[in-house]
């Protein structure tokens, strides 16, 4: 059932087994999971089935490191989450993430290996209406033989994303409507998790709509997941009245804070500009029982990650084509002999405005055959951000409209982290060089610092991340907040290390174990 | 000398002068080796012409190579560096189009070796920087 927060009694204690505070990725993945179970589950919403801006305020904070405009535009504070508006980009992280990594600075790996994940990462891939788990080009049309040196080793990989078409919210609202022990609360913001005073349990979540109606929900067991800043900022607001918050002992909650670090890598100038450049064309592969949306890119090898003392990156590049003489009549020509209806045509207007700059190379392929020379690669990179006490979330003296405490973001990436880009890219310009692929130009490497376009994205990681040692980390390897037996955290701010690959397959496979998990400690 | 940027248009047009480079004068280069059917200076100096190299990237060549701001010293660099000393013209300098791909190799064996120099941000190859850096005399000695 979903049913709205500003109706319940106030002063009402909502009992259930679960509470899951947030639906959006983690959350509505989680709440699937106990459909058929006997439990009764409270999913505690913040915001309503649409985007409304006096909730979405209730994200608004300020950044004191360096400039991080994440709080507000990239986030979505209603039902089915920063699901609403992603880009359904889907990959795992790779092996090497999860590994300590003694050649990296405060890189502690994961608890566990990639493979102990791998079968819920299977289960993920369904979730997300995603094709097989199977990330190599090969198995999506792209032969190796296709793939030209450098990219096919042994530096750099060609590799594969898969493009979910899932927006959670209202792809699984039915199913959450129809379930008949889950709850969903819209426009319940859960404000504080009360302890008792003990630390050792969660007693009840207080509840407050922006209507001024409050309630609690009492559950065995209380799962957070609000997302990558505001499960600390929660947990920070929560707890003792002494400010430290709850489960932070050890003064963890909030440190670590991660993004993907994004910048242009600069140009690429092929040595032949009318290679065949398929390998790194996003495209629909008729297989594994559907039609799959599917995105290549690039990434270091993870041979060369150890040797060279480098952590994970994403490359991928939009092409730059040379003006082509008299576009329009090629566009009349094409549409005279295709027809109505033709695929290409549902693009026509985004190809007329982009012809004589940066246009999609199948589009452009489709319309003007091979013989359309590109000028440039523009190259766009997501490194991995190494994990920094420093960079943290903390809490404001100015408080939202529910009372509490705004977050205060202190973005922190390393002089570490620009260096390994600089040193990726020189590799690259390198590799290419000596592939006689072509020449590399990027400002990256011939300026001290980022160049003008870099930014933290919109995945936020690390700020109650997973160690099974309580001084190093938040939670354990099942989820479990060290020091409170029954509050467990989801989504990415357990990442201990973020890698360089999109975060949400990732978010719901961990999810699923975590439903695994909280099965087995109610039976 | 403020120096126009190296754009890609002029950087894709030299590596494409770089792959169909033919025939040409080599007088202005004629030292550079001293003994051969065709000299390895007339070889180098129809490779650069052919190049058609724009100033702006000879210009922040050169500046990129201080210690090595003579034609004759560039000239003696890539012929060293293409064919290594021996008693007889090495082959490899015979001719444009057999200079052209011994360039292209060291160029390469360059990348591998990790000699290279950022020149206004892109990553060059120290032979093929050499190479147009030496294009930019011979485009003056042309004019």
């Amino acid at each position: 059932m979903i049913t709205d927060a500003r109706s319940v009694p106030a002063g009402a204690v909502v009992d259930a087994e679960i509470c899951i505070i947030g639906a959006g990725a983690a959350g509505i993945t989680l709440a699937r999971e106990f459909r058929a179970s006997p439990f009764r589950v409270a999913v505690l919403e913040s915001g309503g089935m649409r985007y409304d801006p006096e909730t979405q305020e209730l994200y608004d904070g300020q950044s004191i490191g360096q400039p991080f405009s994440g709080l507000m535009s990239e986030r979505l504070r209603f039902f089915g989450g920063t699901t609403n508006h992603w880009g359904g980009w889907c990959v795992p992280l790779d092996a090497i993430d999860f590994e300590k990594r003694a050649d990296l600075p405060n890189h502690i790996g994961w608890p566990f290996p990639r493979s102990h994940l791998d079968p819920w990462y299977r289960r993920a891939q369904a979730v997300c209406r995603l094709g097989s788990y199977d990330y190599r080009p090969a198995d999506w049309g792209i032969p190796e033989k296709e793939i030209p040196p450098p990219f096919a080793g042994p530096d750099f990989a060609c590799r594969i994303l898969q493009v979910s078409p899932v927006h959670f919210g209202p792809f699984y609202a039915r199913e959450l409507r129809e379930a008949l022990r889950i709850t969903v609360y819209l426009h319940a913001n859960a404000v504080n998790l009360d302890d008792g005073g003990d630390a050792a349990a969660i007693r009840e979540v207080a509840v407050e709509t922006l209507s001024g109606n409050r309630f609690a929900v009492r559950a065995r067991v209380y799962i957070l997941a609000t997302g990558g800043i505001e499960n600390a900022r929660l947990l920070l607001a929560s707890g003792r009245p002494d400010g430290r918050g709850l489960g932070n002992d050890h003064d963890l909650v909030g440190r670590f804070f991660m993004t993907h670090l994004v910048y242009g890598g600069g140009i690429i100038v092929p040595s032949n500009p009318r290679m065949n450049f398929d390998f790194q064309t996003a495209g629909v592969f008729s297989g594994f029982g559907g039609r799959h949306s599917f995105v290549p890119f690039i990434s270091l090898s993870a041979a060369s990650m150890r040797r060279r003392k480098l952590p994970s990156i994403w490359l991928h590049w939009a092409f730059q084509f040379a003006p082509v003489g008299g576009s329009v009549e090629a566009l009349k020509r094409l549409i005279d002999g295709e027809g109505p209806g033709g695929s290409v045509l549902t693009d026509l207007s985004a190809v007329v405005g982009h012809l004589e700059g940066v246009a999609d190379y199948a589009v452009r392929k489709a319309l003007f055959g091979e013989g359309i020379p590109i000028e440039a690669l523009q190259l766009h990179c997501a490194s991995e951000q190494l994990p920094n006490p420093s960079s943290r979330i903390t809490l404001g003296a100015t408080r939202d409209r529910l009372g509490m405490r705004e977050t205060v973001v202190d973005w922190q990436p390393m002089p570490q982290d620009k260096a390994h880009a600089v040193a990726t890219l020189r590799l690259l310009g390198q590799e290419i060089g000596q592939a006689g692929f072509g020449r590399l130009r990027s400002p990256l490497v011939e300026h001290d610092a980022w160049p003008d376009d870099f930014y933290g994205n919109e995945h936020h990681m690390g700020t109650t991340r997973m160690h099974d040692d309580p001084t190093q980390g938040v939670v354990d390897r099942n989820c479990r907040m060290h020091g409170v037996k029954n509050l467990f955290v989801a989504g990415s701010s357990v990442f201990p290390v973020g890698g360089a690959n999109n975060p949400t397959l990732t978010i719901v496979a961990l999810a699923l174990r975590l439903a695994d998990h909280v099965k087995t400690v109610l039976a | 000398m403020k120096t126009a940027p190296l754009s890609r248009r002029n950087l894709l047009a030299l590596s494409a002068g770089l792959a169909a480079a033919a025939t040409g004068s080599g007088a202005a280069f004629g030292g550079a080796r001293s003994r051969g059917d065709m000299s390895g200076g007339m070889a180098l100096a129809a490779l650069c012409a052919d190049l058609q190299c724009p100033g702006a990237i000879s210009r922040a060549c050169l500046r990129a190579l201080p210690a090595e701001m003579s034609a004759a010293a560039l000239a003696r660099l890539i012929t060293a560096e293409v064919a290594p000393a021996g008693p007889e013209p090495a082959s490899a300098i015979a001719s444009p189009i057999a200079l052209r791909d011994a360039v292209r190799t060291c160029s390469r064996a360059d990348f591998r070796n990790g000699r290279v120099l950022l020149v206004d941000g892109w990553l060059l190859s120290l032979t093929e920087i050499r190479v147009y850096a030496l294009a930019g005399f011979a485009a003056t000695a042309a004019s």
